[in-house]
């Protein structure tokens, strides 16, 4: 189908004419609903060419009138608003509808576009959208709005409203792997970092309370991680480990964004719940195919910077915060025989390829240790004593047991889970393991090692390589 | 070997590899100033000079990153057991590093990692002001947001790209790492 000229000189002709001012004559709110339906009937190509068609300042004019309200009833209310963001979503080609967005005139309305192109544009026009937003989701990390409401305070919003934008388009691709990929390729670590910082919405406000000739500063801050966990669920609902791993080790970074929010000073009595929604997600990306995800961490093939497990040890530290370990049982059983918890230990962790020189990469053996690792580093964070060390490992190790303790795991880790457990370790090994850190006989490092190595597999290589890895973490 | 006093920074000593571990290393070129003992090592650190410490990680790499692999990946057997020793030589110096460090890093550790990725960059595909690959590009930013000690980006540098578990094993055994 191509462009039909006429139709397209007719339809601007109308939609001109009914943005006409003149005395006591301005653009009402039938005309404006006028405008919509012309769209509405055109086919997309036609539709692309009228917006094509209108200037600059046509279009600005245009955008203006729809915020007019008043006594002559003008401008469009927020249902009206949205049946012309859909419209445009719909039918329009990027180019075109980056114009209409950079010509609407606040934040919400931009919002409500994006929302449309989310669910009305095709996944290629949302991917296509996503591309040209990225080059200017640097622009403005924080953006401040001072004297707000004429109270003196100071509201501080974190992120860039492109990268915002771009995280709730990418949220849209939930379902849509291959466009997920694409879109994720598209846009560098730094950006990709920007898009998930802005997705948990913090906002901090500011004011001074006078307090006789002095004054004091108080700070409240809020988080709506909303479009942040709507990126790690599209991830995990099919992404290859490329996309998974990146948004994996970038959006667990954002956890100690929100918890540097809660200070002894300034206390932040939401963090702990946001903290705990970013960590319920990301347990479920890391669920979503543990092996892969820690094969390409530890091996670094994603990024250098993954090798350290800067991101997995703020995912473990929060999930540990959280009281609940099951996540890191579930892991760590994967780790020991496959993602099907099916494989037998030894044979599982002697999987190794040779490089052309002949050296061997023993790649599930390291994966075990670098995640072991990164929970050493939890448990380290979180508790320095050694006896309350002891009961976090035993709750890691011991849900698979059925042991109970203070850090008792919210119901009951999955049979196969607990299977898998009790092929590697006994519970007398548990016992005497946390008795040994209890009483000072091995440190936290040693306990969690001799724990997670499966009992009766004796090769020094494998073990070496384990030991190597999860020293990579723990001296990082 | 020879040893030489460096102007400039007055004490700076430096050490140029003529030969030392093998018939490998005996037939590479010297390569200048480079901080190869603990004792250079330290220096460099305190004066906050990346050369010989680049020129020393290249070394013992064997050379650019492309090229490392395979040095690191030399083998021996010993008993049975394969050994790598010039990933544990490497492993070594990482020791080194790390124990001049305890002794005072530079000044202005920021700067200083900053410079050291910058420098070890260069010799890569092109010259100095090529732009900074992506690796790099994020061990800045991790440099900058507090995220990585000058250790951990020596380490890093050291430890890229070398591929294989066996590699690592050597070169924390060459630390001293590893109980067994």
């Amino acid at each position: 189908m191509s462009v039909n000229a006429a139709d397209v000189r007719r339809s601007l002709d109308s939609i001109r004419a009914n943005l006409e001012d003149g005395w006591l004559d301005s653009v009402s709110n039938q005309e404006l609903q006028d405008n919509t339906a012309i769209i509405d009937q055109l086919d997309s190509q036609n539709a692309n060419a009228v917006i094509a068609g209108l200037s600059d300042e046509e279009l600005g004019k245009w955008i203006s009138e729809i915020n007019e309200g008043g006594f002559l009833g003008g401008g469009l209310d927020a249902t009206e608003r949205d049946a012309l963001y859909d419209v445009l979503a719909a039918d329009l080609e990027p180019d075109q509808l980056i114009r209409v967005h950079d010509s609407l005139d606040t934040e919400d309305q931009r919002t409500e576009l994006i929302d449309s192109i989310a669910t009305e544009s095709i996944v290629q026009v949302r991917g296509a959208v996503i591309e040209r937003l990225a080059p200017r989701a640097l622009d403005t990390p924080t953006e401040l709005h001072p004297q707000l409401l004429g109270i003196g305070g100071t509201l501080r919003e974190v992120g860039d409203d492109d990268a915002l934008a771009i995280g709730r388009l990418l949220g849209s691709l939930n379902g849509y792997p291959a466009a997920l990929d694409a879109a994720v390729a598209s846009l560098g670590d730094e950006t990709l970092e920007a898009v998930l910082v802005a997705g948990i919405q913090e906002s901090s406000l500011t004011h001074v309370v006078a307090n006789g000739n002095t004054g004091s500063a108080t700070t409240s801050v809020l988080f709506d991680p909303s479009v942040t966990i709507g990126v790690i669920e599209a991830a995990t609902a099919g992404a290859s480990v490329q996309t998974r791993t990146r948004v994996f080790d970038l959006a667990s970074r954002r956890i100690d964004d929100v918890r540097a929010t809660d200070t002894l000073l300034q206390p932040n009595v939401s963090a702990g719940g946001v903290a705990g929604s970013l960590s319920d997600a990301l347990g479920g990306l890391l669920a979503s195919d543990t092996n892969g995800i820690v094969t390409a961490l530890e091996s670094g093939s994603v990024s250098e910077s993954h090798r350290y497990g800067n991101g997995l040890s703020s995912y473990t530290t929060e999930v540990i915060r959280q009281g609940d370990t099951k996540p890191l049982t579930e892991a760590i059983a994967k780790l020991q025989s496959g993602e099907a918890l099916k494989a037998d230990p030894e044979a599982f962790l002697s999987q190794h390829t040779v490089n052309a020189q002949g050296a061997r990469n023993y790649q599930n053996a390291s994966n075990l240790g670098y995640f072991v690792g990164a929970v050493h580093e939890g448990i380290d964070a979180i508790e320095s004593d050694a006896a309350k060390q002891a009961e976090i490992v035993t709750a890691v190790f011991g849900t698979a047991f059925g042991v109970a303790g203070p850090f008792l795991p919210k119901g009951s880790v999955a049979a196969p889970v607990a299977a898998a457990i009790a092929r590697t370790l006994t519970l007398e090994t548990l016992d005497a393991r946390a008795d040994d850190l209890t009483a000072g006989r091995a440190s936290l490092g040693q306990a969690l090692e001799q724990l997670a190595w499966p009992d009766g597999v004796n090769n020094s290589d494998l073990e070496n390589t384990f030991e190597a890895a999860s020293q990579r973490i723990r001296n990082n | 070997m020879r040893r030489w006093v460096a102007g400039g920074l007055g004490v700076l000593l430096v050490v140029t590899v003529l030969a030392s571990t093998g018939d490998d290393e005996a037939n590479r070129k010297p390569i200048g100033p480079i901080a190869l003992d603990r004792a250079s090592v330290e220096v460099a650190l305190r004066a906050g000079d990346v050369v010989p410490i680049v020129a020393a990680l290249k070394h013992l790499r064997g050379g650019d990153e492309n090229a490392s692999v395979t040095w690191l990946s030399t083998r021996t057997e010993e008993d049975g057991q394969r050994r790598f020793p010039h990933a544990e030589r490497l492993g070594r110096w990482l020791s080194d590093v790390d124990a001049a460090l305890e002794q005072g890093g530079p000044a202005d550790p920021l700067a200083f990692g900053e410079q050291l990725i910058r420098s070890n960059a260069q010799g890569k595909d092109a010259g100095p002001d090529a732009p900074l690959d992506d690796d790099d590009r994020s061990l800045i930013a991790d440099l900058q947001a507090g995220r990585v000690s000058v250790s951990r980006l020596l380490d890093s540098l050291a430890t890229r790209g070398a591929g294989a578990s066996e590699l690592e094993v050597a070169i924390a055994r060459g630390r001293g790492r590893l109980d067994r």
